[in-house]
């Protein structure tokens, strides 16, 4: 590399700037409040996130969950009053309490599956991104082709036939059909990445290829990961709701999806019985517009061209 | 180069369906518990135990369905019969053929797509490509959180909500069925009147549901047009802004925004299936939630392929006519 002949050295003032600049970096509170600031979708999504979040988790604190059992209020169905603030199901089950034993369940489903998804498809990008030639190739094709398939259908033929279901199954599966658009993303970043000069810098160096993967690659691609990790997220918890509300999820285990399921079970729609299925309804809107838009948030901020003016 | 851009696509065509059969094919072989026998069990728990061997019917079973066969037979069994069209009988009505069944259903379902397809593309992409557009009333711009929820709940759950104010406390439409029950369809305006009054209710879901998908994606994609050297040119040269906007704008859009929906094609299939098990339309979902109902596993087996295939060959067709209208993509490969 030739030096560049432009290159003076820094005026003691600049030098001044920059120290207090790294100074400036370690005061967290300070950053993590201008990072909210500069994102204000990142913001508003993730409090949104985080009301449904301290409603699942907070919530037993404050309302028995016993009062979610089966026959638990006589008569049942009855609507929202002093006693059930969200009524009662025909079962007699106390629709709030209901909720929050339901709500972290599904939120943990989404996340498991989220973070496997994420795992696969960036490993799969890596590789595919990295490596390049033959590899790439089938692997490009292969990631297009499952995109293609509508997932959704596969799992219901799944579990359909396994007899127990467990969250953790349910979620394992989830992700083998949900790691796709996180595979795109990372493999196109890698693609422009590893032509970069660090790059090249650390092959120069004799450095192994899973070593500039997790030490130069690797914390580049985080905003790219955490932005991928969002939306594979929120398609898990539309699977598993969806998969849920047709009676094919673990029977014993309270989730929002399953509490659609058993609305539609009892036809709550048609008997009138709003605050059956209103209910769940506000919590997804609530949490599926909050984790949408942080990851328009997200994405915006990994890739700042997306950022519309105005 | 033709002829080679086509050998192309219908190779990743036949990769698509040979990689969906497999997966259903490994997936129900390989996961735990038997569902013939479940399914037997199931029976004799209803009809009570006569006293005769259940291993002997369950045997019976087996060979009637070849599952006793070792696994790359009845792998080889199995596709063979479903390229010849067969994905056997259903299970709970045992003479019934799945393929009959489902052939029953298919025009509900693809009339339902069609429609609520054409509607919510060209509805989104004015409705995104107006927000983009910078010289847009600021009211349109109210619309982009509306955006932004409908795309990201998911379908079935506007049907629900629908399905009550419209059909259960206004009572303004029905909330069941394709029809009314014990009428017979024919080619008569009666039957239109019907067919349109019980797809409204599913179709409008469906519409809100994806509008918001085809807006945001035709949002992002105004966006980076508007900065675009032609349209400097064209905004330079005095052109009229219907003429900027529609002839500059959406007109280089709209094609990537074809292309999205053959992305998008395998989402809003599956989230029509969950749409029709709300309103018990008579297409595949109504059929699945009964086969999920009676643990008629192959006709659920059935009803998955068919909507893989039937993906797979919409794709095709679109990869096929992309060329024809947009001349920017070339046959050659890159």
């Amino acid at each position: 590399m030739q030096a560049n002949p432009q290159f003076s050295a820094p005026a003691p003032e600049q030098v001044e700037e920059s120290y207090a600049r790294v100074r400036g970096a370690g005061r967290v509170t300070a950053r993590v409040y201008r990072f909210f600031r500069h994102n204000l979708k990142i913001t508003a999504g993730l409090t949104m996130v985080m009301i449904v979040v301290l409603f699942g988790f907070a919530g037993p604190l404050f309302v028995d969950l016993e009062r979610a059992e089966v026959g638990s209020f006589i008569p049942p169905g009855q609507p929202p009053s002093a006693e059930n603030w969200l009524g009662t199901d025909a079962n007699g089950r106390d629709m709030l309490a209901w909720l929050i034993d339901a709500t972290p369940d599904s939120l943990r489903v989404g996340i498991m599956a989220g973070g496997l998804g994420v795992a696969f498809g960036a490993i799969v990008g890596f590789v595919a991104g990295y490596y390049g030639g033959w590899i790439d190739g089938i692997l490009r094709n292969f990631t297009d082709i499952m995109l293609a398939i509508p997932g959704l259908l596969v799992l219901i033929v799944l579990a359909s036939v396994v007899e127990v279901f467990s969250l953790e199954m349910m979620a394992l599966v989830i992700a083998a059909f949900g790691w796709m658009g996180a595979a795109r993303i990372i493999r196109a970043q890698v693609l422009t990445m590893r032509e970069r000069m660090y790059v090249e810098i650390a092959r120069m160096s004799g450095e192994r290829g899973l070593y500039i993967v997790f030490m130069e690659l690797l914390p580049n691609l985080m905003p790219f990961l955490l932005a991928a990790f969002v939306s594979t997220l929120i398609q898990s918890i539309l699977a598993a709701v969806g998969l849920e509300f047709l009676g094919l999820g673990p029977v014993d285990i309270s989730t929002l999806g399953n509490i659609l399921y058993w609305q539609n079970f009892y036809n709550a729609v048609v008997r009138g019985m709003w605050w059956w299925w209103g209910s769940p309804i506000v919590i997804f809107v609530i949490l599926f517009s909050g984790l949408f838009i942080a990851s328009i948030g997200l994405d915006e901020w990994a890739n700042p061209r997306l950022r519309s003016r105005g | 180069m033709t002829v080679s851009y086509v050998a192309r696509r219908i190779a990743l065509f036949i990769a698509m369906v040979w990689v969906g059969i497999t997966l259903v094919f490994l997936l129900t072989r390989l996961a735990p518990g038997d569902p013939i026998e479940a399914k037997v069990v199931a029976q004799e728990a209803v009809a009570g135990n006569t006293g005769g061997d259940i291993n002997a019917i369950v045997d019976a079973y087996r060979r009637k369905f070849d599952l006793d066969q070792p696994l790359p037979v009845q792998y080889i069994t199995y596709v063979s019969n479903i390229l010849r069209g067969d994905f056997g009988y259903s299970l709970t009505n045992y003479p019934a053929r799945v393929i009959d069944k489902i052939n029953a259903a298919m025009p509900w379902s693809i009339g339902l797509i069609g429609v609520t397809t054409f509607v919510s593309v060209i509805f989104g992409s004015l409705v995104g490509a107006l927000i983009a557009w910078r010289r847009s009333y600021m009211a349109i711009n109210i619309f982009l959180p509306v955006l932004m929820v409908t795309a990201a709940v998911p379908f079935f759950l506007f049907g629900l909500v629908l399905q009550f104010f419209l059909g259960t406390f206004w009572q303004l439409l029905p909330t069941a069925f394709g029809k009314d029950p014990g009428f017979i369809l024919g080619f008569n305006i009666e039957s239109a009147w019907q067919i349109i009054k019980h797809g409204m209710l599913p179709a409008t879901a469906i519409i809100i549901g994806s509008t918001g998908f085809w807006g945001l994606g035709m949002r992002a994609m105004m966006v980076t047009t508007a900065g675009e050297d032609f349209m400097v040119l064209g905004d330079a040269k005095g052109l009229k802004e219907r003429r900027l906007f529609l002839g500059y704008a959406v007109r280089n859009v709209l094609l990537p925004q074809l292309t999205a929906l053959a992305i998008a094609l395998a989402y809003v299939a599956s989230g029509q299936v969950l749409v029709e098990v709300v309103f018990n339309y008579p297409g595949l979902g109504l059929l699945l939630r009964n086969a999920i109902g009676e643990s008629d596993y192959f006709m659920i087996q059935g009803i998955a392929l068919t909507v893989i295939i039937a993906v797979a060959i919409a794709l095709l067709i679109m990869d096929l006519i992309y060329p024809l209208i947009d001349p920017r993509i070339t046959y050659r490969r890159r």
